[in-house]
């Protein structure tokens, strides 16, 4: 059996990193238990509690909090396999930076959409009547994209599309009705409008998707040692020009008391260009021998990730109870690894944006567990 | 139809008081002539009562009001042994819901006054304990007023919104006669008030559910 070691450390420096941050009063913690929950984000016990309704911006305080460390990361982002991101540029510490993805996923006919607004290299969240939208060019689905916590800056949504040929406009508007469209009184009569923010409202951006990513499949289910190779393959592209392929993983590990934990880990797969169909990875690379969550959060990740739950479906994320993890005592009995597959090419950023991304992707998602054996 | 109901109401009301000032008269009449309380009778013999309800407020399904408190004031007529009219005032204050979103942080008050008529039976009206239920139509008035803030970074404000309307309302309950003419009473209360912005694309009902106490005089 593995146990925990200097998870403790690590967890703490995650968490201040976040306090540090996040700054705003209502979430700060004042001891480690709680920056343990804070840092839990994609923490959950395992207690028999069941995610309860969703509610925006409740339910999921914790994700949001958790994904809401962008700034400071996004230049010391290092994928496991030492390829790098080649359609990914950082915040500018000046001006407007935007992250802006659009995928969809095998089989689905909704695409998801995620993005983030920058200024001056601080996240901005978008209040008021401010919000980013998401339109499907040929299906005409439009959808407000809504952060999993109110001040979060983290933006996702879904919208229809028509097939892999329709394309997505995503925009930052200003329209005080429709930003309130989920409220259940008649916003048209009881309205306070304090106009928008002229600094962030008026960027789009329309994204395409790559060739469909199919055939996804993967040499075997279970792994038992961190250093089996995990075999991943798909169909390559007919063209790889300009694409390039990541991978995401939401790690969920159990400890032999039923305790456990989530946490996102990226991958960047194939160079640029390229697509050889396969890739293979060590077990030990997405679980690392003292489960160490050491992930820090920055602007690629919490796109991805928000886009990897959607995919999943596994908003539960945050909607467990965090319990008070013992990292000391956790002895790990197994990992659940749901890995999604992404087929990436890049767009131009909006006219006047400085920095971050845009891109469009297709993706399709297989799981493994990882069990630990005893002798 | 908003004001068609409140003439009709209006006009109930006031048949209500023209009545009960007659019934006055009469009663004084009868004191100076001979007792009747050895031959009581409720024929058109007023009743004077109020209450307080707590209630809990219900709008639309995702809205979360607040518990409030409503105070009315009535005054009835007896038309036979069990059955009463009966008209009044009530008001209900700081009914309000609060949430917040990705836009903004909203507190909303609704502070409403109604008129009301309606039919009350009565069971066992000579008794010391008896049972009621009434029903019946009412008036709204409410002023709504809106709060809201964006978490400090646009300025805050609030827009205030008068309505009107019509409801009803249903009640059943028990009286306790504690001494001569006064009695104690106490009941479950349900009332509606209809259709809060008409036409607009959210329109509303609120909805009031709650428990009162209350007395009632009456000049028999």
């Amino acid at each position: 059996m593995s146990s925990v070691h200097d998870i403790r450390a690590k967890i703490l420096l995650c968490s201040m990193v976040l306090d540090s941050y996040h700054g705003y009063p209502s979430h700060r913690t004042s001891d480690a238990k709680e920056r343990l929950k804070v840092f839990g984000g994609f923490m959950q016990s395992n207690t028999g509690t069941t995610p309860g309704k969703f509610h925006l911006g409740r339910d999921f305080a914790s994700v949001a909090t958790t994904i809401a460390v962008t700034l400071c990361m996004t230049a010391c982002f290092s994928s496991g396999t030492g390829n790098k991101d080649r359609l990914r540029n950082p915040v500018s510490a000046t001006g407007i930076s935007v992250g802006l993805q659009v995928n969809l996923e095998e089989g689905r006919a909704e695409a998801n959409a995620a993005a983030s607004i920058y200024k001056n290299g601080v996240r901005q969240p978008l209040v008021g009547g401010d919000f980013f939208s998401a339109t499907s060019m040929n299906d005409g689905d439009s959808a407000v994209l809504r952060s999993i916590e109110n001040l979060g800056g983290s933006y996702v949504g879904q919208v229809g599309v028509m097939d892999g040929d329709d394309q997505v406009l995503i925009a930052t508007e200003f329209d005080p009705e429709r930003a309130r469209e989920d409220r259940w009184y008649p916003v048209d009569e009881l309205l306070v409008n304090p106009g928008p923010n002229e600094d962030l409202v008026g960027y789009q951006e329309t994204f395409g998707f790559p060739e469909p990513l199919e055939g996804l499949s993967i040499n075997q289910t279970t792994f038992t040692q961190r250093s089996d190779d995990v075999v991943v393959s798909w169909t390559p592209a007919a063209d790889a020009t300009g694409m390039q392929i990541t991978s995401n993983s939401v790690v969920t590990c159990y400890s032999t008391s039923g305790r456990s934990y989530s946490y996102p880990s990226f991958d960047v797969l194939n160079v640029l260009d390229t697509d050889n169909g396969t890739i293979t990875l060590r077990v030990g690379d997405i679980i690392p021998s003292e489960l160490v969550l050491e992930t820090v959060f920055n602007l690629v990740l919490e796109v991805y990730t928000i886009i990897s739950a959607a995919i999943l479906e596994t908003y539960t994320f945050g909607l467990f109870d965090s319990s008070d993890i013992e990292p000391d005592t956790f002895t790990l009995d197994r990992c659940d690894v749901e890995m999604t597959v992404f087929r990436e090419v890049g767009f131009e950023l909006p006219e006047g944006v400085e920095g971050g991304f845009a891109i469009g992707s297709s993706s399709d998602t297989i799981s493994y567990t990882y069990t630990v054996t005893t002798l | 139809m908003k004001n068609l109901m409140s003439l009709i109401v209006g006009a109930i009301a006031g048949a209500m008081l023209l009545l009960s000032n007659s019934v006055f008269a009469q009663e004084g009449l009868n004191q100076s002539g001979q007792s009747n309380q050895s031959n009581r009778t409720l024929h058109s013999k007023p009743y004077f009562g109020g209450n307080l309800v707590v209630v809990s407020n219900n709008g639309p399904s995702s809205s979360d009001f607040n518990q409030s408190i409503r105070g009315s004031g009535f005054i009835g007529l007896a038309m036979n042994d069990n059955i009463r009219i009966e008209g009044g005032l009530s008001q209900t204050t700081d009914t309000e819901d609060s949430d917040s979103d990705n836009t903004g942080e909203y507190k909303l008050e609704i502070t409403s006054s109604d008129l009301f008529a309606g039919v009350r039976f009565e069971s066992n009206p000579m008794g010391i304990f008896t049972f009621f239920g009434r029903g019946g139509l009412l008036y709204y008035k409410s002023e709504i007023k809106l709060n809201e803030s964006f978490y400090d970074i646009k300025p805050k404000g609030s827009v205030e919104v008068d309505e009107e309307g019509t409801g009803f309302y249903l009640s059943g309950g028990g009286a306790l006669e504690v001494a001569p003419r006064l009695k104690l009473t106490g009941e479950l209360a349900y009332l509606v008030r209809q259709d809060y912005f008409a036409g607009a694309r959210r329109a509303f009902d609120m909805k009031e559910m709650g428990v009162s106490i209350g007395i009632i005089f009456e000049t028999f």
